[in-house]
């Protein structure tokens, strides 16, 4: 069996067939070997399948708590946690190089606008000022290029998602 | 003044200390909760909860009216506000007073003053406690007043706190928009949009003072704590003693603490927060006139209950101790659980807490406002809860929270779990080698890294598990927002 894993912009592939009481496992191609030593309970909160697994990895015992929820897996092992991602995205490589499309991370307030359309901008440069979470929070630009959409408006509310600003790069080299 | 039943102001992590140390003492504990903190820990932890409002905090927590009928509802008796939301609100805790509730905190004057960081600062002069240089700001003579200081100088807000309305300036061409923003947020979070500037110190420590003071006329300080860990000018990492504290130099620095509280006719837990240079100057930055989020490593070293004496002197009791009686044993470090993504410019994160998992153990104190199953609301500041430990040293306290740290598991929210095991583990940190710039100097890049392959091995074996099927999770209910946020926001 073969799953593709993606986390932040890489994708991870983890390979498994089962072998004695355990698996012969594959990261990305390099060999591991992991049993399962006991089989915590799954139970559910605010949606999510959660369980506590119990591994041993190329000899090494260790504690995984993973929760799954739609097409993401997160992950809490020694004190980090790897949010996955499966499914259709997982497959794709978006998101890598950054984006022309600046929307908003969580819902907040737009306490300024700072381009225009028409306007030409470069990497980091500040787009939007929005409040979130009581903080102050400057959007900068991505990607360099020209202005070609701005739905924020000063003092608006906007939700998880909102399209803010749409930057269309510039050509490479240009 | 007999009280019995205590109304909680305030939600969260401090909320639930506050209700266990109302039952410590033998009197009631009232919760209040706004639309989306309904059944939330902090109303578990007390006899009762009441609700107050919609969500945003303007008309809920910071929402007076509504409160005040709270705690007559209740048969409230007194009001503890905790820190943020009204806290440092004199007109609150007036309105309290004139509702013939006692106020758990110092008095409204002295909240006043010290809220009122122009104020603040001559009061403290007067006292011959060493200040920022800095100035007083409108519009007009900004510019030329941070000439006189010398760049960088901070613009702050005059009625400030937790870093809002608080904005670098390196250049007058930056001075502009500092001013704008800082106005902004210190209006939107106070009220009250009036700034001033200070020189920006280099390199400083933040070193703070715990005061506690009863109606009877006894001041004592339970030594310092150093906060240097910062971002955002909010503190991240707490520890006590000060690792740069000679014995003279604490001598000095506990002694202007407590001219300052002084200065104020200070009662009640208070903190006197201060700058430290590497020249061992120090200089007067703020005094918070509330329980500080910080306080359980005082609480650590000199096992005094800080809470508990905040509810003994409002209840008119006296101290019962004096400065002599004041014994710091060992070192205590905490580290705050932030709901935010290190990675991402500490951007806030909320959402449902799907798992999570509390670490335990000798010398180990979790202080938590959350639980699984529960939410962690957009409308609030993203503190989840706070770790702390106690070693006999400095060392073995650092190492014992990072054990403590490494136990911890919340799957939700992003948290910045993985980025405090970090700190504690830098070669600087270890050294004591710290100042407010430590964070920008040395985790500027940050990235989680970590056992990605066993991270992936597990994921991979658990998606190889049926999921638990949908029907067993209670009737569907329709997608929160957070349900239909974009992938990235999730986990970290």
């Amino acid at each position: 069996m073969e799953t593709r894993l993606r986390l932040g912009s890489r994708t991870l592939t983890v390979g498994l067939v089962a072998e004695g009481d355990g698996w012969a496992a594959t990261v990305d191609g390099a060999a591991h070997r992991v049993a399962r030593l006991a089989a915590g309970p799954c139970t559910s909160a605010a949606g999510a399948t959660v369980e506590d697994l119990w591994l041993e990895v190329d000899g090494r015992p260790c504690r995984a708590l993973v929760a799954r929820i739609r097409d993401r897996v997160l992950v809490a092992l020694a004190g980090r946690v790897y949010a996955f991602e499966t499914g259709e995205e997982a497959r794709g490589t978006h998101g890598a190089a950054g984006s022309g499309t600046v929307s908003a991370p969580m819902p907040g307030k737009v306490v300024s606008v700072l381009v225009a359309i028409g306007d030409t901008v470069e990497v980091g440069q500040p787009l939007v000022v929005l409040e979130a979470m009581k903080m102050e929070t400057t959007l900068a630009a991505e990607v360099a290029g020209r202005v070609t959409a701005v739905r924020a408006v000063a003092a608006g509310t906007v939700a998880a998602g909102d399209l803010l600003v749409e930057i269309t790069p510039a050509a490479a080299g240009s | 003044m007999s009280v019995k039943t205590v109304l909680i102001a305030n939600r969260g992590e401090i909320a639930v200390r506050i209700a266990r140390a109302c039952h410590e003492r033998g009197l009631a504990a009232v919760a209040v909760y706004s639309a989306v903190d309904r059944g939330a820990p902090h109303t578990l932890a007390a006899d009762g909860a009441v609700a107050i409002g919609p969500a945003p905090a303007a008309e809920s927590y910071l929402n007076v009216e509504a409160l005040l009928a709270a705690a007559r509802s209740a048969g409230a008796d007194a009001v503890h506000p905790g820190y943020g939301f009204l806290a440092e609100s004199a007109a609150f805790a007036r309105a309290v007073e004139r509702a013939g509730l006692t106020w758990i905190g110092p008095s409204p004057d002295a909240v006043a003053t010290m809220g009122d960081k122009l104020a603040a600062r001559a009061t403290v002069a007067r006292a011959g406690v060493p200040l920022v240089p800095g100035a007083g700001v409108t519009a007009d003579d900004a510019a030329p007043a941070a000439r006189r200081l010398g760049y960088p100088v901070l613009v702050k807000a005059v009625a400030g706190g937790g870093g809002k309305g608080m904005r670098t300036v390196a250049s007058e061409a930056e001075l502009p928009g500092a001013l704008a923003a800082a106005r902004r947020e210190a209006e939107a979070a106070f009220a009250d949009g009036r700034v001033y500037l200070e020189k920006l110190l280099v390199r400083p420590r933040h070193v703070e003072v715990q005061v506690l003071g009863d109606r009877h006329g006894t001041l004592v300080h339970l030594g310092e704590r150093e906060c240097s860990i910062q971002r955002r000018h909010q503190k991240v990492v707490e520890e006590t003693p000060c690792p740069a504290l000679t014995p003279e130099l604490r001598a000095e620095l506990t002694a202007a603490g407590l001219a300052a509280a002084r200065a104020v006719g200070y009662t009640s837990a208070g903190t006197v927060e201060f700058l430290l240079d590497a020249d061992g100057r120090f200089y007067f930055l703020e005094m918070n006139t509330r329980v500080q989020v910080e306080h359980p490593i005082t609480e650590w070293v000199t096992g005094i209950d800080i809470v508990a004496a905040q509810l003994r002197i409002a209840a008119g009791e006296a101290l019962g101790f004096t400065q002599d009686d004041v014994r710091a044993a060992g070192h205590a470090i905490e580290a705050r659980l932030y709901a935010e993504d290190p990675a991402a410019g500490f951007f806030p994160s909320a959402g449902p807490i799907l798992a999570l998992r509390e670490p335990q153990g000798p010398g180990i104190r979790v202080d938590s406002g959350i639980a699984a199953g529960g939410t962690v609301p957009v409308e609030y500041d993203p503190l989840l809860g706070k770790i702390s430990a106690w070693g006999p040293e400095r060392a073995s306290a650092i190492a014992r929270l990072g054990n403590a740290l490494r136990d911890t598991a919340v799957l939700g929210p992003a948290t910045n779990l993985a980025f405090l095991q970090d700190v504690l583990e830098h070669p600087a940190f270890r050294r004591g080698e710290t100042h407010t710039g430590f964070l920008a100097e040395h985790f500027a890049t940050w990235q989680p890294g970590g056992d990605e392959a066993t991270a992936a091995l597990a994921a991979a074996l658990a998606l190889a598990r049926p999921a638990v099927p949908a029907d067993a999770r209670g009737p569907a209910a329709t997608p929160t927002p957070w349900e239909t946020l974009g992938a990235w926001r999730l986990g970290g």
